[in-house]
């Protein structure tokens, strides 16, 4: 019997985002970290959030699985983001659209992840249907993200969180095999 | 110094206009569009001079095909205005409205191109109002495999709504949006354990989900 490759995947982004949420639609097995009451001042946003991490995994085949790790989101746990990340594939980036308190906090832990290293990211923007969810060239405006993708959706949307995934896998083999800009041919000049 | 042009109706403008915004190209674009009308573009390191009749003759060279489109390299002295190509672009793509047999033809014309990748970018970015087409466009082609140009225009009939997602495809095209999957990509796809190899793994995975 081989033993299995195992691919890492990592999602991540501030308390209340959707991350555990979207794990459970993209996995054949979870264990999800201990709901427990929300403490401090995160109390008032949210009764119940993930202590330790969220965890997913995916058969893809015989000879493949993918392992998902949902970070904590509050900032207490950050020495955790620096471990979990370590060869994983890429990363998705949740934030709740809505709350002044979940960007300003994205952008610090955003910050982290490009110093920690250049594997692709996608942002995911949630809480779209809140009547406070920023605009999104705002949003990317205020994180700063340059070029990075940021996508609009609702984790609690089975498909929305799968496009997140797709999103992330597509940018991850564009990044690896895009021809340079000398390279580029792509005829469209058919007679008509 | 290069020349390069065509002398029979087509919509050849397109691959020519690509190939100097991703290039990065300088110099000058001519064309006699089929209806006759004149216009040159001219384009600095793939931005193009910022000015109204520049855009005119940008909307005009997209929205119908071309008797003759030359393209000669030059350079220029950087002196005047130029905008982004995203946004020159862009501009262009909002204001122009063809009809139903420019549609068909230009359905034809993207129905005829081997199946593509869509990069995810914000057109928002760029000044066009009309992300929800694009991002549809994005959400199709990563659900599908080997998407074709062909699966998104023909999920309509409505002739309103095959004109916005022809315009995210001339956008998406002439700025090089809309990629060919390149051949190495297929040959990297076959090591089942290079990075690529794992994430097409994955990615099939999830589309059959």
């Amino acid at each position: 019997m081989t033993q299995k490759s195992i691919a890492k995947i990592l999602i991540t982004g501030p308390f209340n985002a959707g991350k555990t949420t979207l794990i459970r639609y993209v996995s054949d097995e979870q264990t999800s970290g201990k709901d427990v009451q929300a403490t401090d001042t995160l109390a008032q946003y949210k009764s119940m959030t993930t202590v330790g991490l969220d965890f997913g995994i995916l058969h893809v085949d015989e000879e493949l699985d993918v392992h998902l790790f949902g970070t904590p989101g509050q900032a207490r746990f950050n020495f955790m983001w620096k471990i979990l990340s370590k060869g994983a594939l890429g990363t998705i980036f949740l934030i709740d659209s809505s709350s002044q308190r979940a960007i300003d906090e994205a952008k610090k832990m955003y910050q982290f992840y490009r110093e920690l290293s250049d594997m692709p990211i996608i942002i995911g923007a949630t809480k779209r249907d809140l009547p406070d969810a920023r605009d999104l060239d705002a949003l990317a405006l205020e994180l700063n993200i340059g070029d990075t993708p940021i996508i609009p959706c609702d984790t609690r949307k089975p498909d929305d969180s799968k496009l997140l995934v797709l999103s992330l896998l597509e940018e991850i083999i564009t990044r690896a095999t895009a021809p340079s800009e000398d390279e580029d041919e792509f005829e469209l000049s058919l007679d008509l | 110094m290069s020349d390069h042009s065509s002398s029979s109706a087509k919509f050849e403008q397109f691959g020519m206009l690509r190939k100097a915004i991703v290039q990065k190209q300088m110099g000058v674009l001519s064309f006699v569009s089929a209806s006759g009308k004149r216009g040159i573009i001219q384009i600095v390191t793939g931005d193009i001079i910022d000015s109204k009749a520049s855009i005119d003759d940008l909307s005009a060279l997209l929205s119908e095909p071309v008797e003759s489109c030359t393209w000669r390299e030059s350079t220029m002295k950087n002196t005047e205005d130029y905008q982004e190509a995203t946004h020159a672009i862009s501009q262009a793509v909002s204001d122009i409205h063809w009809n139903t047999s420019a549609l068909l033809a230009l359905k034809l014309l993207f129905s005829k191109l081997p199946p593509v990748r869509i990069r995810m970018v914000p057109i928002h970015r760029y000044g066009y109002k009309d992300g929800i087409s694009y991002l549809l466009l994005h959400h199709q082609s990563l659900r599908t495999e080997n998407f074709t140009l062909l699966d998104f225009l023909n999920e309509t009939s409505e002739s309103k709504e095959l004109e916005r997602r022809i315009k995210v495809l001339v956008l998406g095209y002439c700025l090089g949006l809309i990629t060919a999957i390149p051949q190495q990509q297929q040959e990297i796809t076959k090591n089942k354990n290079s990075q690529v190899g794992i994430a097409s793994r994955i990615l099939r995975r999830i589309r059959g989900m």
